[in-house]
Parts: C-alpha cells; sequence; structure tokens
C-alpha cells in the first residue's frame, strides 16, 4: 500500500525545509508532501515536494468553520493509496510508522482512522455543542448517509488523521458541503458514506503520545523515543523539534 | 473547586469535580468542561458520566 504522507504547516519556509527534512531523514522511503498554509511568499521559498492552499480553508480561528475540502481537494491528482495527514507540530520518531498505520488499517478494513474517533453524540465536546442542531448539516447527512441512523457524529483530533484511497474520493465525490468544523465533519461524512471509521486509541497504543495539549518538553520526547513510541503530538516548539531530530 | 468529583460509570476514575445547580431552566455542570464526557439517563432522576477518549479509560479499552 502506497501511502502519502502530508504535513499542514503555515511556519516561515526556513523552519518548514528543517521539518521536512527531518521527516525525510527518518524515513527516506516514505513520501512526504508539504501542505502549505502561509503566505505565499513563503512558500515560493521552498523547496521539495510542497503544495500552496491558499483558500483560507484550514486558516481559520480555531472553533469556527476549518475544513479539509481544500486539501484533499488538491492532493486528488496524486497517485497514493491512503493520505496520512498530520500537522507540523506531530513528531514522527519511528521509521516504521508507515507500516503501523497500515497495519491497522488493514486489520480492521478501515477507511478513516483518527485518534479518539469515536462517536461524540451526547457528549460535552464543544464542536458537538455547537453543530447538535444544525439543520443545514443534518439535512446533509439525511440526504447521503448509507447508515440505519443518520444522525451520529463522529469527531476525532485534526492531526493523524488516516484515510483509504476510496474514502477520500468519496468525500471528494460529494458536489456540495454544509459549513462545518473538520475534526467533526471528516469523520462523521465517511462513516455515512459508509467507510469504517476507526478509533486508533481503542486497538492501539501508536497514539498513546498524541494529545490535544500541553506541548511536549524535550526530556519527555527523547524518552519517550527510549520506549519505542512511535509519535508525539503536540511540539509546537521549533526548538524543540530542531534538538528531537539531532538527537536521533 | 467545590463539589463532589464525577466517575466514570466504566471505570470509575474521576472526570470532574462538580456542584451542580439550575438556572434559566438548564442544569448546570461546573467544571464538568474540564474533561470530555458522554453523558446519559441511568433511571428516571440519575445521569451518568463516562469517558470519551478510549486512551483514558481502560474500560473502553476493553482492559477491565
Amino acid at each position: 500500500m502506497k501511502q502519502l504522507n502530508a504535513v499542514i504547516s503555515h511556519l516561515p519556509a526556513g523552519e518548514v525545509e528543517q521539518d521536512m527534512r527531518a521527516l525525510r531523514e527518518l524515513s527516506p522511503d516514505a513520501e512526504f508532501l508539504c501542505c502549505y498554509t502561509g503566505p505565499r511568499s513563503e512558500f515560493e521559498r521552498l523547496g521539495g515536494d510542497a503544495i500552496l492552499l491558499e483558500d483560507d480553508w484550514l486558516g481559520g480561528a480555531p472553533r469556527t468553520y476549518q475544513s479539509y475540502h481544500g486539501v484533499f481537494a488538491a492532493l486528488a491528482e496524486r497517485s497514493f493509496d491512503a493520505l496520512y495527514l498530520i500537522e507540523y507540530d506531530q513528531l514522527v520518531l519511528d521509521p516504521g510508522f508507515e507500516a503501523a498505520l497500515i497495519a491497522l488499517a488493514e486489520g480492521t478494513g478501515a477507511g478513516f482512522m483518527g485518534k479518539n474517533c469515536v462517536p461524540r453524540n451526547g457528549t460535552n465536546w464543544p464542536h458537538y455543542a455547537r453543530f447538535r442542531r444544525d439543520r443545514e448539516l443534518f439535512d446533509h447527512l439525511r440526504r447521503i448517509s448509507t447508515r440505519e441512523d443518520p444522525t451520529v457524529i463522529f469527531g476525532t483530533l485534526g492531526t493523524g488523521m488516516w484515510l483509504s484511497r476510496d474514502a477520500l474520493d468519496s468525500y471528494l465525490s460529494l458536489e456540495a458541503h454544509p459549513r462545518c468544523y473538520g475534526e467533526l465533519y471528516v469523520p462523521t461524512i465517511l462513516h455515512h458514506l459508509g467507510h469504517p471509521v476507526v478509533d486508533i486509541d481503542a486497538i492501539s497504543d501508536l497514539y498513546r503520545h498524541v494529545r490535544w495539549q500541553p506541548d511536549y518538553e524535550l526530556a519527555e520526547i527523547a524518552s519517550l523515543e527510549r520506549d519505542g513510541a512511535v509519535f508525539v503530538h503536540p511540539v509546537k516548539s521549533a526548538a524543540t523539534r530542531r534538538a528531537a531530530a539531532a538527537a536521533r | 473547586m467545590v463539589g463532589r468529583n464525577v466517575t466514570c460509570e466504566l471505570c470509575g476514575e474521576p472526570l470532574f469535580r462538580t456542584s451542580p445547580f439550575v438556572r434559566r431552566g438548564r442544569v448546570k455542570l461546573p467544571g464538568a468542561d474540564e474533561a470530555l464526557v458522554h453523558v446519559d439517563f441511568d433511571s428516571a432522576n440519575v445521569v451518568v458520566f463516562r469517558h470519551v477518549e478510549a486512551d483514558r479509560c481502560p474500560a473502553l479499552r476493553g482492559e477491565r
């Protein structure tokens, strides 16, 4: 299975170059692509494989209407069997990360996998609370759902989303989307389109050190790497990311 | 935070600490926003909570 690893970043070109170099040095056989959401002037300074996302769908403030429509559409013409989408602050520590993800996907038949990717109905997740009476969203789900219950709402963490090619193509086949929020919309829509949606935490330790917050410090990262951690998130400090890569 | 611990109905671990009250026809749970939780009625006048995230709840991972 050929996996494309797409890294979303808005950072200055120099920092992006260093982040991408670290990934490529860790896992030379893996394919990494930068999906750049920063200014065009910085994008033009980037070398290597990168695409510019200028639509601002991912650039909105937290808890607004960030979406993945633009990044998915921009990747549509690329050749791959699976898409792994991470944010710049998710560190990959183990060069075997692709094989680990693919093994999980093949073992579960997943069309989508994510961190804490479970139904959120009846929870206090702020994005569920925001959209639980959203007529436009539920009308959309009723129109397209292949499931018995078209009101099921999933949620996941925005970094570390894994999609099969079939799932991505299904998403892209939709002509229109309601205004929503990506961490809710992507797993929800793929569930209703009939793809198995899998919570990585329920079946493995792969995302044990992937969390929303707080930031990881260098000493923690080194310790986790020694203990075999595959991923760590978040590491927003560029200095920490550089030091972690140098320590390898 | 004043109040008492609310625990996960599956694993028994504390979820948040609260002292509920009613305001404008709604039950308010100060402190509940400290955790990501699922809520349900267990009987006619008792609500129960549980973890949402499997990495925080052994029961959701099938370990308990």
